[in-house]
């Protein structure tokens, strides 16, 4: 494959640093490829612990994470990530997604989903869906939730006065871990939110 | 033979009645006459002394006064006494005739004729007229006098005698009637003791067969053929009944142990059946007592550590099952019922059938419980297998599909138009290859998450709304117009999984939407089939579903036959399993009016 075009024209320190981490050596290649251009640097890992220890070295502005990992799992990056106060934003890619990550994900501030298969272009609004939100309910609401505001993302949304059905859904996912004991491993879901998460993701099926 | 003898004894009896009747009649009448006969001869005995006396007294009172008189005067008048002797001779004549021969009797006879004697040679001298003397004639008027008294005294000892006579004959028939009761007594009682032996006899010879017959049919009622009748004396008529008794039991008693034999090769076969049968096998009663089981179903319970009874589980199906006296045949073994035995899992389907005879006269409940550990095991194994394939195929699929998208972005460099044909027909096909994966995890969901619904109250009128709101795009690119007709009643909330009732809606408006012609109308239609359920029908003016494919539709891989868009035919069989799940119905209308229509019913809330 020939190198990602329009790679040099702005000066490195001012552009945006982006980390991909997953373990299929193709979809990093093609991740790379697909964000490069001339305001982006991609750099990979292929794993957690690899990972760890880019965001050390150098900081990032956003992660695309995978979930299922050799060593670290995506899960265990973010809790490192968030313990160490790194409130760096996140982005799950991941072909399935289970209640429990997905629960842990948010309570962490995760709350950007992808569902494998991506097409390239999904991958670049996600990036500008999280980089420069529009001034509109869902995606603000989404910002306070990567804040791990919740009470804030609740109001926004409630005030929305024609929610998306994603908006809705999210709204429950945010009043539950509201209402759920902070401390506790997994906030109980409502049923309905449980059976529904593909919904969460930024790119749901639609049909 | 019985009846000969029957004749003979009667006929006795007979002859014995006419005997002593004929007897009695014969004693009676000679009794009779004996008495006549001596009360006449006696009675004239009497009769003629009574006429001597008379006879006498008018002779005496006819001469004699004249004796008495002074002048002696010779009496004419002779006829009267002369009529008068020959009377009196006739009299005693009679006396004689009828008198008896003993002693006194013939002494007064000897004597009575010796004063007859003087009595009449005293008239002979009266009328001799010798006696002219006043003495004389008063000696003899003395004389007359007196032999008149000793003729009326002998009279007097006849009539005594003959009174004596009547009374000693009288007593003598009473003697001989006496004799003739005896005679009588003695023939009756001939008679009583013939009629006791025929009695014996009859008793002997014909209640005791019958009483006999009688207990033996109680015996055989009871069951116990093995007693025979002893054999009568030849020519009885009990014989031929005794014969065709003893062979009716024979007759029996072979049945029987026929029966028997059958009974126990029957029974040997179902237990061999049975002990065969790997399952555990319950036979119960109309009243669910345990009637059989077999060693697989014993092994079963004492592994539950329950005696005697049904686990709880089937109990409580066998119970629903008596409510509405149906049969329980599940086919599914995912209705398999969990039993942890020694910290291990079981799953056992049980089928329940009701048996009955004919009339109903027996019948009773017979429980299968069909082991399905494995087939639950391998089914959970295959769909995991396909769920971990589907997802080990598609993590580098997705690698494949992202370089293919990139590369046709053409954003590095410009493709020649044959690389752009190759690279676009191998993003055609990894989309393919995504769908049927996406659509083999679907199965695997929908075949392990049918019994994992999250079922709350919806609104169904929302959740068609959403349906037709998502479709409206591709409706609208082939210029279909999608309506809501809600028009048949008051729909209450129904309660359905919220995610998985959306996908059989949109599987059933996606369809609608793919076979619609261009500018066709698709309808979404509520309605209530029934009190429980709420109908949702999704119509369309497609070309329908060929009548050879419509039972096979909800089949899993099953794709109508000409059908040339993309899809692996799994849509609608997802679709049923989660109706299915829900306690509903899905199913497809008969096309009226050129119009497709597809249902499903869900339970309202």
């Amino acid at each position: 494959m020939s190198p990602p075009p329009d790679s040099s024209d702005i000066p490195h320190h001012d552009k945006l640093k982006v980390l991909i981490v997953d373990d299929e050596p193709t979809l990093r290649l093609g991740f790379a490829y697909a964000l490069t251009n001339k305001s982006t640097v991609v750099e990979t890992a292929a794993n957690g612990r690899q990972a760890l220890e880019r965001i050390e070295a150098v900081g990032f502005d956003i992660m695309i994470l995978d979930l299922r990992m050799p060593e670290i799992d995506g899960l265990g990056v973010i809790k490192t990530l968030r313990e160490s106060g790194n409130p760096i934003p996140i982005v799950l890619c991941s072909a399935a997604l289970t209640p429990g990550a997905a629960l842990c994900a948010i309570r962490h501030g995760v709350v950007d989903f992808l569902l494998k298969p991506v097409r390239p272009v999904d991958l670049r609004q996600v990036m500008d869906f999280v980089l420069r939100p529009e001034k509109r309910p869902l995606p603000l609401a989404m910002r306070a939730a990567r804040n791990a505001r919740f009470d804030e993302a609740i109001r926004i949304l409630e005030d929305d006065s024609s929610p998306s059905r994603q908006a809705s859904y999210w709204l429950g996912v945010f009043r539950s871990i509201r209402d759920s004991d902070p401390t506790g491993e997994a906030p109980v879901l409502t049923e309905e939110i449980r059976t529904s998460l593909p919904i969460l993701a930024y790119n749901a099926p639609t049909v | 033979m019985l009846r000969l003898r029957l004749f003979y004894g009667l006929l006795t009896i007979i002859l014995l009645l006419w005997s002593v009747g004929a007897a009695a009649l014969l004693l009676m009448r000679e009794s009779v006459n004996g008495f006549d006969t001596r009360l006449r001869t006696d009675y004239r005995a009497i009769d003629a002394a009574q006429t001597i006396r008379s006879l006498t007294v008018t002779m005496n009172t006819s001469y004699l006064p004249s004796l008495a008189a002074a002048a002696p005067e010779v009496p004419d008048n002779r006829a009267l006494y002369d009529k008068s002797h020959q009377q009196l001779a006739d009299q005693i004549a009679i006396i004689h005739k009828s008198g008896g021969d003993d002693e006194r009797w013939n002494s007064v006879m000897t004597r009575l004729d010796q004063v007859f004697g003087t009595y009449s040679e005293g008239y002979e001298k009266f009328f001799s007229g010798r006696i002219l003397d006043r003495s004389d004639r008063q000696k003899l008027l003395q004389f007359q006098g007196m032999q008149t008294q000793r003729l009326t005294d002998l009279t007097e000892n006849v009539m005594t005698l003959s009174e004596e006579k009547l009374f000693s004959g009288a007593s003598q028939i009473v003697q001989g009637s006496g004799r003739n009761t005896i005679f009588v007594v003695t023939l009756v009682l001939l008679g009583t003791s013939i009629a006791a032996l025929i009695y014996f006899q009859l008793v002997r010879h014909l209640v005791d067969p019958v009483a006999n017959l009688h207990r033996s049919i109680e015996e055989i009622s009871k069951g116990n053929f093995e007693l025979t009748l002893p054999e009568p004396s030849p020519g009885s008529e009990f014989s031929k009944v005794v014969a065709a008794f003893n062979g009716m039991a024979a007759e029996l008693k072979f049945r029987r142990s026929q029966n028997d034999d059958n009974l126990m090769r029957a029974n040997m076969v179902n237990r061999a059946i049975l002990e065969a049968i790997p399952s555990p096998v319950f036979v119960l009663s109309d009243d669910t007592g345990i009637v059989q089981i077999n060693p697989s179903a014993e092994n079963l319970m004492e592994k539950l550590g329950i005696a005697g009874r049904l686990p709880l589980k089937i109990q409580h199906i066998l119970d629903d099952c008596r409510k509405t006296h149906a049969h329980f045949l599940p086919e599914d073994p995912r209705e398999a019922l969990l039993f942890r035995i020694e910290e291990q899992e079981f799953y056992y389907l049980p089928r329940i059938f009701r048996f009955e005879s004919d009339y109903a006269s027996q019948s009773g409940w017979a429980i299968l419980l069909h082991n399905v550990s494995h087939i639950r095991w391998l089914d959970d194994m295959k769909t995991n297998l396909l769920s971990t394939v589907s997802h080990e195929i598609k993590t580098p699929l997705t690698g494949i599909r992202m370089v293919l998208h990139l590369l046709l972005e053409e954003r590095s460099s410009q493709l020649d138009e044959m690389q752009k044909i190759m690279i676009t027909s191998a993003n055609d096909d990894c989309e393919r290859l995504l769908a049927t994966l996406n659509n083999l995890l679907d199965l695997s969901r929908a075949e392990s998450g049918a019994t994992e619904l999250t079922r709350v109250p919806l609104d169904v009128r929302e959740n068609v709304a959403r349906a037709a709101q998502l479709y409206s795009g591709a409706a609208s690119s082939k210029e279909i117009e999608i309506t809501i007709d809600e028009a048949h009643g008051d729909f209450l909330e129904i309660s359905a999984d919220p995610i998985r009732f959306d996908e059989v809606l949109n599987n059933l408006v996606s369809n609608a939407v793919k076979h619609s012609p261009e500018k066709g109308k698709i309808t979404l239609r509520l309605s209530k089939p029934d009190a429980d359920h709420v109908r949702v029908s999704v119509i369309d003016q497609g070309p329908g579903v060929p009548e050879s494919s419509q039972s096979r539709i909800f089949e899993r891989f099953y794709r109508a036959p000409g059908q040339d868009s993309e899809g692996i035919g799994l849509g609608l069989f997802i679709c049923r399993e989660i109706m299915r799940a829900h306690e509903g119905r899905i199913g497809l209308r008969e096309r009226t009016d050129n119009q497709t229509e597809f249902y499903i019913d869900v339970p309202t809330a």
